[in-house]
Parts: structure tokens; sequence; C-alpha cells
């Protein structure tokens, strides 16, 4: 039996693929929902011998007590097991059932909390689980051991030095079955919408500091291809019998990164999609890609693509190179969204809001002398930027005046730093604006464990480490300390207003000047639901719906949108829960909102 | 053996060295490579507007960063598996001449010092 946290508009695809693998070993499957299914009283009547999570940070601890809850109750009876990001990246930490695990172990890394969690499993698998989860149910069925497994961690074959011993990437992914929907369709509104997600292919070799792919990398470093895609005919192959066995209208893919070139793979996709699928369909590129190999879209468009994703996470040229490591620069950015324009695929992109970033000092202020040479130091020490032709100006080590005080700020300026928290979100919402993104999300960064950016954000001081605060969500208030709550407030409303920018552009003024200090974020909300719905219906992923169909989506989306950006969901959500029996401490995502 | 110990050849090249090789990449996939002439002391084009486009992006980060972000391209747009000790080994010497003349190039541009 397979347990998530709740469903989504899109495909899960981890479960659809083990699910669809141990069908073909000879197992049975079965998927609880704990957003609306009573997991004990399920457990109880399907007396599942293996119970399997996929657990991103964040939802692990609801899965942990949904755990915990299952081996109170069975104990050795069920088997329980985890994969996903979070043990990929915590499984030291983990500590699992009958086990006695003691902190610290000799791991190193960057921001790794040093607590253990309580999650009462039995074995975790950490990275690509293809081949471990076969020969895991195998050995399960035939009572034999998992110590020998590779990328299965249990309390018997744990590591002291932390250290798993991994299978190589999987290089052939056309070997895989077809996803399993049915486990899903089954039990979720998935069976009814139209959109159907997939992925052409694994891995992602870029840097940014947000994402866990760079550590991923490093974990695999040379242990096979990084990057791995399914041939164009077993794609396709699956495409066809997915849109046959479900009503499909339209097809998201999901690669980090769909195409970094135009290659054979890109042309024959070109060539075959649309004869053999003919449905409109969404990719993730990259703008820099875009720019160096502009004939991507051309190929992309040939296919039939309706909408693209290119996420330029920062119109702030420091908190994109110097923070998240993008790699990309906004010549790149407006050149890829201009040939989006030019070719007439809808864009949308991701950028994030409420980074920890230094200001400029106010000149005026009696402190500026001191706070200008600790930046001017920080930068150079911390970030490693050579501040070379700033020092051939400027005297740091004497008192500044006047003059020297202008050029400093002037200098740091060129860098891409700004006087206001907030005017680092407004620059970021004007490069969506002024590049023309059809549709856009504006987050605020949350930090996960082992990502660079979660260890920046404790280095200068903005978060504490304790991970187990997070909520789930991360378009809530920003987590961290540097922020005033007049800061937050503005943060927040940015992030619901940025996306009614992108439909009147020309109320950019008073937005920014105005009403993101309001305490409206109720009414911005609404308001970022209506451009959202409209948007996302007509331009990103537009389909046809009964009239039924489009009652049940407002309403169901619109509470999906709500418990999204709200701070209570923990408590909400739990009161639904039957059997869990948890403290009331014990929210969603740890005690964060008490 | 000596990618089990961890002894990359990719991860011995500096910056300079990983941005020719991707360089001479691009125009390997693209079929131009043979086109280039840098002999008439006059620079190919493709090379200058690679070398503008890459050095706007490179120029605020740091060595370790550049190295990272140029190897990303070489594996993605490229599909060179810079872990694989002889796919670099046999990309370096077959090349090693325009390498050469490359890397040269960049250490006399003071966007790659």
């Amino acid at each position: 039996m397979f347990v998530m946290v709740k469903e989504d508009y899109i495909d899960p695809m981890n479960i659809e693929l083990l699910s669809a693998m141990a069908k073909k070993a000879g197992h049975e499957t079965f998927l609880n929902v704990l957003e609306h299914d009573n997991l004990m009283e399920e457990v109880g009547s399907i007396h599942p011998e293996v119970v399997a999570y996929s657990a991103k940070t964040g939802e692990s601890n609801v899965m942990y007590r949904a755990n915990r809850a299952i081996k109170a109750a069975y104990k050795d009876k069920v088997f329980t097991v985890m994969g996903g990001p979070h043990p990929t990246f915590n499984h030291m930490r983990m500590q699992l059932y009958g086990e006695n695990l003691r902190l610290p172990l000799t791991f190193s890394g960057p921001a790794m909390p040093r607590v253990v969690e309580d999650t009462q499993l039995d074995a975790l698998v950490v990275g690509e689980g293809d081949e471990a989860w076969p020969v895991m149910l195998r050995a399960l069925a035939a009572g034999g051991s998992l110590d020998g497994i590779s990328n299965v961690v249990t309390h018997t074959n744990r590591r002291a030095d932390g250290s798993v011993a991994l299978q190589e990437r999987n290089m052939a992914l056309d070997d895989l079955p077809y996803l399993d929907r049915d486990v899903v369709y089954g039990k979720t509104r998935l069976k009814e919408f139209g959109m159907r997600s997939l992925m052409a292919g694994r891995g992602c070799p870029f840097p940014c500091t947000y994402c866990f792919n760079a550590k991923y990398n490093a974990m695999y470093k040379g242990k096979g291809k990084m990057l791995n895609r399914y041939s164009v005919d077993r794609l396709l192959a699956e495409i066809e019998d997915m849109v046959r066995r479900h009503p499909t209208q339209f097809i998201k893919f999901y690669d980090d990164v769909f195409v970094f070139r135009t290659d054979d793979w890109l042309i024959e996709f070109a060539d075959k999609y649309p004869r053999a699928i003919g449905l409109p369909f969404h990719c993730l590129v990259r703008s820099d890609l875009v720019r160096r190999d502009p004939e991507i879209l051309t190929y992309l468009k040939k296919a039939g693509i309706k909408s693209i994703s290119m996420s330029i996470e920062s119109g702030n040229p420091f908190i994109r190179e110097q923070i998240f490591k993008r790699g990309m620069d906004a010549e790149d950015i407006r050149f890829a969204f201009e040939m989006c324009h030019k070719q007439d695929i809808n864009t949308f992109s991701n950028t994030i809001l409420a980074v920890p970033v230094p200001v400029i000092p106010d000149p005026r202020d009696p402190e500026f002398d001191r706070k200008a040479k600790d930046l001017c130091s920080h930068l150079e020490s911390y970030h490693r930027m050579n501040l070379g032709a700033l020092r051939a100006e400027v005297d740091l080590s004497a008192r500044l005046d006047a003059a020297a005080g202008r050029k400093v700020v002037e200098y740091l300026e060129s860098l891409g730093l700004r006087r206001r928290v907030i005017d680092y979100d407004i620059e970021s919402v004007d490069i969506n604006i002024r590049n023309g993104v059809v549709f856009g999300e504006f987050p605020e960064l949350h930090p996960y464990p082992g990502t660079p950016v979660s260890q920046y954000t404790i280095d200068v001081g903005a978060f504490d480490g304790d991970f187990e605060k997070l909520h789930q969500n991360y378009q809530t208030e920003s987590p961290f300390t540097c922020f005033t709550p007049q800061e937050k407030l503005e943060q927040v409303n940015l992030s619901l207003l940025g996306l009614v920018l992108l439909v009147f552009p020309s109320w950019r003024n008073l937005v920014v000047n105005h009403l993101i200090k309001r305490r409206w974020t109720k009414l911005y909300f609404i308001m970022y639901y209506l451009a959202k719905a409209y948007l996302i219906g007509t331009k990103i992923y537009p389909m046809k719906y009964s009239a039924g169909h489009i009652v049940r989506t407002i309403k169901e989306s619109f509470f999906s949108e709500l418990l999204k950006h709200s701070r209570e969901e923990g408590e909400r959500f739990y009161m639904k829960r039957k059997g869990l029996n948890a403290p009331p401490s014990e929210v969603l995502g740890g005690p964060w909102q008490s | 053996m000596a990618e089990l110990a961890g002894e990359f050849l990719a991860e011995q090249l500096n910056s300079r060295q990983l941005l020719a090789l991707l360089f001479v990449c691009e125009c390997r996939r693209k079929k131009t490579l043979g086109s280039l002439a840098f002999h008439t002391g006059i620079k190919p084009v493709a090379w200058t507007e690679f070398v503008d486009r890459f050095g706007a992006r490179l120029a605020k980060l740091h060595e370790a960063e550049r190295v990272y972000l140029i190897g990303s391209h070489l594996q993605s747009a490229e599909e060179i598996d810079i872990y694989s000790n002889d796919e670099v080994r046999e990309l370096l010497s077959q090349h090693r001449d325009l390498l050469d003349t490359l890397v040269h190039d960049l250490e006399q541009d003071g966007r790659f010092a």
C-alpha cells in the first residue's frame, strides 16, 4: 500500500512507477490518500504486507505520524519503507523501527539538522529505487534479508559514516514499465482531470542552490550518465497507451529540463509526436539553453507545444548569480521570452521572493561608514567577489567622506544590491512584466535540508537551521528572522499580486507603492485566484470542461489554493484525520505555528 | 580505477580549459569545426560570440562555480559524460592544438582571469 499526503493536479509519478514495478513482479497494490482516506481503517481492511511512502521534506513529518500509528498497531506484521528526496538526503538521522540511532554520525555536508527523526520505518531507500524496489519486494516475500541490497538502509546495515552503497544510475529507462495510473486514478480526482503528467527522462546538471540536484549529482558522481531519456518511440508508446485508457486533453512533461539542445531526439520527437499523439503539451526548459540554441523552440513548436516553463527565479542579478547560482543573465532571459512570444508559445515562470539579501546602508545613517565596510567585507569574504575596482577608487580603510560614500553606494548598486528588502522583490516582479511573462508564480524562499541556499540562510543568520518547523507549502509567510513583520506582509502581498500584475501591468505603481503595504491579503488572494484560474485555464493548460466539472474544479482548486496560502493548514488539515491521535502540537510540518 | 578513486580527469581542468572544450564540442555538434581558422590572425566570429556570451555569465562567479556551470553545459547541451575519463581524454587528445589556441586566447582575456 502506498501512502501519499494529499492529491494535486500533477500525477504522483513516483508512486505510479513503483506500483507498476510491483504489479509487474506479481504483487497487488493500493493507495491511501491521507487527505481524505482513513488510513487505519484501510490498513485494517486491506492488511498490506508493505506500506511505502515517497517523501519530500515537510510532508515527511506527516508521513512519520501515519507510520508511527501503523507500527504502533501492527508492529512487525506490516513492513514500512520510505524513499524519495527526504530520506535520500536525511537518511543518516532517520531512526528506524527498533533502532537506537545516535548522532552525530560522521557525515558532512551543508545545512544538515543534528536531530534524530523518530520514523519507526523498517527501511529507507536512498537515490533511485528502480533496482532496489523489486529486489526488496522479492526478498520480503521470501523472508530474506535486505541488508545486501544497494540503495537500501536498514538498522542492521547502516554505516557509521552515513554512506550508502548505490547502484549506478538507471540508464535504460525504456526497460521500465508504463506508469500505473490506475492505482492513483481509482482514488483521486486526477481520473477526471484532462491533463496527464509524465517525464521524458531524468537528470539535471545545473547547480541551482535551492535545488537538490547538485547534491544528488555529487552522490552519483562516476555512477553513470547524468542525463537519461526514454527513446522517442518508447515515450510515445506509453503516451498512446495512456490516452487510450484515460481521457486526456493535455500533456505536461515534468522533466526539470525537457530538452537541452536540438539533437536527434528532439528532431525525432517533433516529427513523430504530432502524428502519434497530437495533443497540446507543456514542458520546462532554461532560458540560457534557448539562447544558445534557439532552434529548440522551433522544434517544440513543430511538435505542438502550447506553453513553456522557463524559471527566472530572480530579477535581481545579485540574487540570481551570487545566491541562486543560476548561470544566466538578463539577456538570456529577455532573448528566450522574446523568442517564445514570436513563436506564439505561452510562457510560465517561477520567481522566488523573500530571499535574505544584504541591503545598501542609508548614507544618512550615522553608522553608514561601518555598515558599508562590513557589507564590502561580507561580499569579499563570503561571496568571494572581487571588489578590486571599488578599492582602486576608494580607500576602504579610511573614513568614507560624502563623495567616497556615494561611490560605494553606486558600486554596490552596480553589483545588484538594493536599498530596501522589498526592492529586490519588486525588481523580480518587474522582470516578469518587462518580458511579457504570461503566467508567473512568486513563491517565497523556503530552505530545504542539504541545499546550498539553506546553508547560506543559516550562515547569514536568517534561519536557525530547524527544518522541523518548516511549513509544507512555500506560499506562506517567510520563515526567515531577518525580515520585519511589515516586510513579511509586503512579501506575501507581492507574491499574490505579482501574478495579477501580469494580467494588468499598468497597475504596477499602484501595487508596489500602495497595495502591498495594506493588510488586504485576503482580497489579494481572491484576485490571485481569479488571475490564476483565468491564465492557467486559458493560456497555460487550456482544456475543455463540462459545466459540472468547472464548478467542481473551481471549488476544489479554490480550497486547495487557500490551504497553500494558509499558515493554519496544519491544524485544519488534521481536524479531518481519524485514528492518528497526534498530540495537538504536532502539526503539519512540526510545531511551526505554535 | 582512477574513477573509482575519485580522480576524474575533468576535475583537473580549470574553467578556461573547460570553456575551450565546451566550444569545441559545440562546434563539433554544429559541424563547424572544419571552418574555424585561427591562423589568419582574425578570431572566428563564432568564437568571439561564444566568449562574449559566456563572459557575461561567468564574470561574477568564482573559479569553482565557473567549473561547475561549464561542466553542466558539457553534460547537458553537449552530452559529454565528464566523469568518464576515457571520453574526456579522447576529446582532449583529438583537439589538442585547437584547445591550446583557445585556452591561450582566454588567458589573455581579463574576463576569465
